[in-house]
């Protein structure tokens, strides 16, 4: 739920106060961005993600239902961003896929910079890859995560639990449960 | 397991962190004025005859609906008129051209455009007091009592709605206790149940999520009624089962 101070800013921002919002939202920018660059592994289409979304967020500060927090909602605007521009970006996925592992680059070289565990994740359904981001790059509980992708925590849970089993070979270990 | 998991997504996706001007310039490209401008244009040309002919129509919608004459809609029954009845608490989501939702949850984002849940016939979101109307169409009210008879996933209203002022109803685990043993690892269950949703489905057994958690792999059906309960047990061995609509 929303403290006095946190829904005194919202009606202010509402009211069209740029400084009420830069309070509320400025915060979320670094989580937004993280969630963007997890979901869309391009650092130029996360900005844009985060800018659109932000622009989203300030002109729909009307429909945020009372009551309801302000980082799962800016999150959501994000994660829509997001799959939206997914869906119109594969080519941009393709162009990542092939520099995902460059000539030359050795085995640790590799590991350090993560690059089987991005590409991986790339593999994924995109509400798996969301879901995974979310809860172990943003570490959100699983309760907001349902809040921000509108579905039940068992399905979240789901999504989890199919995102690493998928990625199994890449954490070494027999079982992964959430 | 969830440390190594996290180290490794971090270490993966933390070569990108975010530009240090990146908050100044999403704030800075925020249209100048738009949205300030837009309310107060609207404050002083139509809106003062516009929010006094919809107080009106509230107040009227309100009569009515304290009357009960807005709020079962006989244009969407049509679903049983006997059989036993079930209650559960939550919001209401019409999507324009869509059928109702009783949502146990819903996108945060508006307007949302669907929500887990069930399927409810026989009822008149619009005259329902704190309802949010979206500019396309969209009906979502706040959480409010539902009871009538369940068809499979279709919850047909036979009382009209009541207010509530509280959260939705959670999930309630079933008392019966589970057997001490599963079929397999708990992504084994997990993806196997997803696989049987529809033989599930053909046996009356609606779920509304399933996932493997900490403890175990858990399991939201429609109703868990003691059949289904067995069923699954038996055919799942050691699963958590939770129930979201509660005979009335």
């Amino acid at each position: 739920m929303l403290g006095p101070a946190e829904r005194d800013l919202v009606s202010k921002a509402r009211a069209g106060d740029r400084s009420a919002f830069d309070e509320l939202v400025g915060p979320l920018v670094d989580q937004a961005f993280r969630l963007a660059f997890g979901m869309l592994h391009d650092r130029e289409a996360a900005e844009d993600a985060v800018q659109e979304a932000a622009v989203r967020s300030w002109r729909k500060l009307g429909n945020l239902r009372p009551g309801t927090p302000m980082r799962p909602w800016f999150l959501a605007i994000v994660a829509n961003q997001c799959r939206t521009l997914a869906r119109g970006r594969w080519w941009s996925v393709l162009r990542l896929e092939g520099n995902a592992n460059p000539t030359g680059s050795s085995f640790e070289d590799r590991i350090v910079r993560g690059a089987d565990i991005r590409g991986a994740l790339r593999k994924l359904a995109l509400d798996q890859r969301e879901a995974l981001v979310l809860r172990y790059y943003l570490d959100l509980p699983l309760e907001e995560i349902a809040a921000i992708t509108g579905v039940p925590v068992g399905t979240v849970k789901s999504r989890i639990n199919r995102g690493l089993t998928a990625m199994r070979p890449y954490f070494h270990q027999s079982e992964v449960v959430i | 397991m969830d440390e190594l998991i996290r180290d490794r997504i971090h270490a993966a996706l933390g070569v990108e962190q975010p530009d240090a001007n990146l908050r100044s310039r999403v704030l800075g490209s925020l249209p100048a004025n738009e949205h300030i401008a837009r309310r107060s244009r609207s404050s002083f040309q139509w809106v003062g005859g516009f929010v006094a002919a919809l107080l009106a129509l509230a107040v009227v919608a309100g009569l009515l609906y304290s009357r009960g004459a807005l709020s079962l809609n006989n244009s969407t029954a049509g679903g049983p008129t006997t059989g036993p009845q079930y209650t559960v608490t939550a919001p209401l989501l019409a999507v324009r051209g869509q059928p109702v939702y009783a949502c146990l949850s819903i996108e945060l984002t508006g307007p949302p455009t669907a929500c887990g849940g069930v399927e409810v016939r026989n009822v008149n979101v619009a005259p329902i007091p704190g309802t949010i109307a979206y500019k396309n169409g969209t009906l979502l009210t706040p959480a409010v009592k539902l009871v009538g008879i369940l068809d499979g996933r279709t919850l047909t209203l036979t009382e009209l709605p009541a207010s509530n002022q509280g959260p939705g109803s959670q999930p309630k685990p079933v008392s019966l206790p589970p057997p001490p043993t599963s079929v397999g690892t708990d992504s084994q269950v997990d993806q196997q149940i997803a696989r049987d949703m529809s033989n599930l489905q053909r046996r009356g057994i609606y779920v509304l999520s399933v996932g493997a958690g900490a403890d175990g792999v858990d399991v939201v059906l429609v109703i868990a009624d003691p059949t289904s309960v067995e069923i699954l047990y038996n055919q799942y061995g050691d699963v958590n089962i939770s129930g979201w609509l509660q005979p009335a």
